[in-house]
């Protein structure tokens, strides 16, 4: 039994050798593989660490690995950004050498957070660039990993586009948006501080003409040079800045002054008027100059408003003769503010029935006899009581409102003329002023059509008035519109004559049948220069009769005046030595009363002196 | 379970009860290797379960009791075979406190076929332990036994007492209260 069991034993400890052996086998195998497979999962480490590290050094960016303030990796672009002949690896340096400074660590927030440094090479130069850092793990150690990409090009390019942004190209001075930028700091400034200052608006007189006749080079030489002559004048804090293509804001700071000192104006339009050498060819120009001053008592404390304020002062300055300069003041003030108000209610003018027309007679000298009326256009304004056309006429033709406006008219003065017609008041004619705007074509051509079809006005009765500036802007286009009015038997007058520019040549080529000599020159024939007065009306008179036409002249207020233009051969006058502009029922009533005879008999028995407010 | 421990078992069966004994259950038992165990082998622990219950029943002992006795038998051979495993605790609490986190970690190092209990532990300031056995094979008396093995392999005093908890899903839970009854050493 004993030894059985032994045996029993025995057998059951070989069976757990083989098992053990079998177990050793199958681990020695386990081992293997696993040797086998941890060498090839080496080889991918190797070829992935390979990679990696070309990958690194291929790398634009450059890439730095921090321990514990000291650089212990610099790839080759953070070598070529950074290092110099003494420090050619970058090993050893910390990050404050190299301009990078602040913890590392937070420095950006986050891995895709990137900020913007001025950093330095080891020769001492500065570098911008472009910083991310991120926490690892090198050589078992707590690192932190660098990446610095070089935007030096970048930078240098978005500095010049900002400086193209706010910098005119030509003169190098603030451009219009930076100029607003300005004026609204400077405004803000001379508010917290208590300060005046001035806008000065200034725009060269006749600029046009020097790029017409030197061309655009010599236009920008002139330029160039003015800018520069006004830098070297003004103050380092004062401001200037193109604002257009001749046009330049100064903005000028009192200091201590509260004054502006008008001799700095004068000095401003001497440098911009001496001579300018283009091509050994010496050019002058002037300038004038508007001034709003900031503060003042027109509650201007915006920058837009005080610029509009230069702007119409200088504008005031242009029309006293150009070369000088104006403040904004009152007078200014008030008529912008009328402006503003015409602007406003011109709109609604038409739809509230505030437009009306008054009516001057026309008279032959020779017969005394009425033989047409000017339709003259008013404004019942709801503020600023009756306008006439020039207080409002160029806000309408700024808005578009002009043509509307001149359809009324037109339409109003032919109903108006044939309802006399009806009333037994013929062969009366009626005279209409037309807008610039208007003579534009086949639409005016179309438009007194339709007022003459509306009204039943015979076309013969119908008269327009063009200036000769109007009629010579596109001679071309007033020819043809013109001719073909012609044809329907409308007349044309040409208003104004003598204070524009005609080209006789195409004087005697339109279809004109009459000449309006200007107020003006009618108004010299009694003054101290009668004598030179009385030549042009001859003149004048001679040239439209050798033309074909017959004469007009208006504002003829003194018999003195009437006088000369008789012996002169005018053919009609209008004026208040005949009859102030009327209102329909008054001119009904005028001419049912009329009667030319007696007209002529106290015209002529009347002692010599003037009518003035007849 | 691995080889060691069923060889373990049977020296003990053979020098405790008899080498008959040791055989007798050896052959009552359906065993995948017909009883030849090799130290490093894995078996499984069914047939463990098979041998405490033919020992129980030749001997009149109960299998809890014999489990435990086992247990506390084993500790004292691991603690002579494999000292280095034990020397670097100083005491009950930290060896059994490592069970779950160092101990188990570097036997499935070795064997990562292993299936093991997990021990979690929870020191209260008073010098009490409580450790929950958890585990699908039902060992409780067996780490029971083990437990008290250590315990006498440090000769503390140490007050063990036993919460059979409600299975969970892994398996039976068992909580054992460990108390130091005096300064934590015996002699």
């Amino acid at each position: 039994m004993q030894d059985e069991i032994i045996q029993r034993k025995l057998e059951r400890e070989i069976n757990a050798r083989r098992q053990a052996e079998a177990l050793l086998e199958q681990k020695s195998l386990e081992l293997f593989i696993e040797a086998q497979e941890r060498q090839a999962a080496l080889s991918r480490l190797e070829e992935s660490e390979t990679r990696y590290r070309l990958i690194v050094e291929m790398s634009p960016d450059a890439i730095l690995v921090d321990i514990d303030g000291h650089i212990v990796f610099a790839n080759s672009s953070a070598r070529r950004m950074f290092a110099d002949t003494k420090s050619p690896d970058l090993i050893g340096l910390t990050m404050p050498q190299l301009g990078i400074e602040g913890d590392l660590t937070r420095i950006t927030k986050d891995p895709g957070e990137r900020i913007e440094m001025l950093a330095k090479k080891c020769d001492g130069s500065r570098i911008d660039i472009e910083l991310r850092c991120m926490p690892m793990v090198y050589d078992g150690k707590s690192a932190t990993q660098v990446i610095a990409r070089d935007i030096s090009i970048r930078k240098r390019l978005e500095q010049q586009l900002a400086y193209q942004a706010t910098h005119d190209t030509l003169t190098g001075v603030s451009n219009r948006n930076a100029l607003m930028c300005l004026l609204d700091d400077a405004l803000a400034y001379a508010r917290r501080q208590k300060l005046p200052f001035w806008v000065a608006f200034l725009d060269l007189d006749r600029f046009k003409y020097i790029n017409d006749r030197f061309g655009h080079q010599a236009g920008d030489q002139v330029l160039e040079t003015i800018t520069a002559r006004l830098r070297q004048l003004l103050r380092k804090e004062d401001i200037i800045g193109r604002y257009g293509g001749d046009e330049f804001i100064l903005v000028l700071r009192g200091g201590s002054d509260s004054q502006l000192n008008p001799q700095l104006l004068e000095r401003i339009l001497q440098v911009v008027c001496a001579p300018i050498d283009i091509d050994g060819q010496s050019l002058q120009i002037t300038c004038s100059l508007g001034i709003a001053t900031f503060p003042d008592d027109h509650d201007g404390d915006s920058s837009t408003i005080l610029l509009e304020r230069a702007d119409a002062a200088m504008y005031r300055a242009k029309k006293s003769g150009r070369n000088g300069y104006q403040l904004y003041n009152e007078e200014i003030h008030a008529r912008i503010v009328e402006r503003q108000q015409i602007d406003h209610h011109l709109a609604d003018a038409l739809g509230n029935k505030e437009f009306f027309l008054l009516y001057q007679p026309k008279v032959a000298i020779a017969t005394g006899k009425i033989v047409g009326v000017e339709a003259l256009l008013r404004w019942r304004h709801p503020l600023l009581g009756v306008l006439t056309p020039d207080r409002f006429i160029s806000s309408a033709e700024e808005s578009s409102l002009i043509n509307t406006i001149g359809a009324w008219v037109l339409n109003e003065a032919c109903h108006q003329c044939a309802a006399w017609h009806r009333e037994g008041l013929s062969p009366l004619s009626v005279s209409v002023n037309l807008s610039a705007r208007q003579l534009n074509g086949s639409e005016l051509v179309r438009m007194v059509g339709h007022a003459l079809a509306a009204s039943g006005l015979p076309p013969t009765s119908l008269e327009l008035e063009l200036t000769e500036s109007m009629m010579m802007a596109d001679v071309e286009l007033t020819m043809s519109t013109l001719r073909t009015l012609h044809e329907q038997g409308v007349r044309v007058a040409v208003d104004d004559f003598g204070t524009g520019y005609s080209s006789f040549t195409y004087l005697n080529r339109l279809p004109l049948s009459c000449m309006k000599i200007d107020r003006q020159f009618v108004a010299g024939l009694d003054g101290p220069g009668a004598r030179d007065a009385s030549t042009l009306t001859r003149t004048l008179i001679q040239l439209a009769h050798s033309l074909g036409l017959h004469v007009v002249a208006e504002g003829v207020e003194t018999i003195q005046q009437l006088q000369v233009l008789r012996e002169q051969g005018c053919d009609q006058i209008q004026g208040w030595l005949h009859s102030r502009a009327m209102d329909p029922a008054a001119l009904a009533e005028c001419l049912a009363r009329y009667d030319a005879s007696a007209w002529l008999i106290d015209t002529w028995e009347q002692p010599q002196g003037g009518y003035a407010d007849v | 379970m691995k080889g060691l421990v069923f060889r373990e078992f049977l020296d003990m069966v053979e020098a405790q009860f008899s080498p008959e004994t040791a055989e007798a259950i050896i052959g009552a038992s359906a065993l995948s290797t017909a009883g030849a165990y090799t130290t490093v082998g894995t078996y499984p622990h069914q047939e463990m379960v098979q041998l405490v219950s033919h020992l129980s029943t030749r001997t009149g002992h109960s299998v809890p009791e014999l489990l435990r006795h086992f247990g506390r038998h084993l500790f004292d051979r691991l603690a002579t075979h494999h000292p280095r495993y034990i020397e670097m605790h100083p005491n009950v609490f930290s060896l059994l406190k490592a069970l779950d986190n160092h101990i188990h970690v570097e036997v499935r190092k070795l064997y990562s076929d292993t299936e093991l209990p997990s021990f979690e532990h929870e020191e209260l300031s008073d010098g009490r332990l409580t450790l929950t056995y958890t585990s699908s094979r039902r060992m409780a008396d067996f780490a029971h036994g083990l437990i008290e093995g250590c315990i006498d392999h440090f000769q503390e005093t140490i007050l063990v007492e036993r919460i059979d908890l409600p299975d969970d899903e892994i398996g039976a839970r068992t909580r054992f209260s460990l108390t130091r009854t005096d300064d934590g050493h015996a002699g």
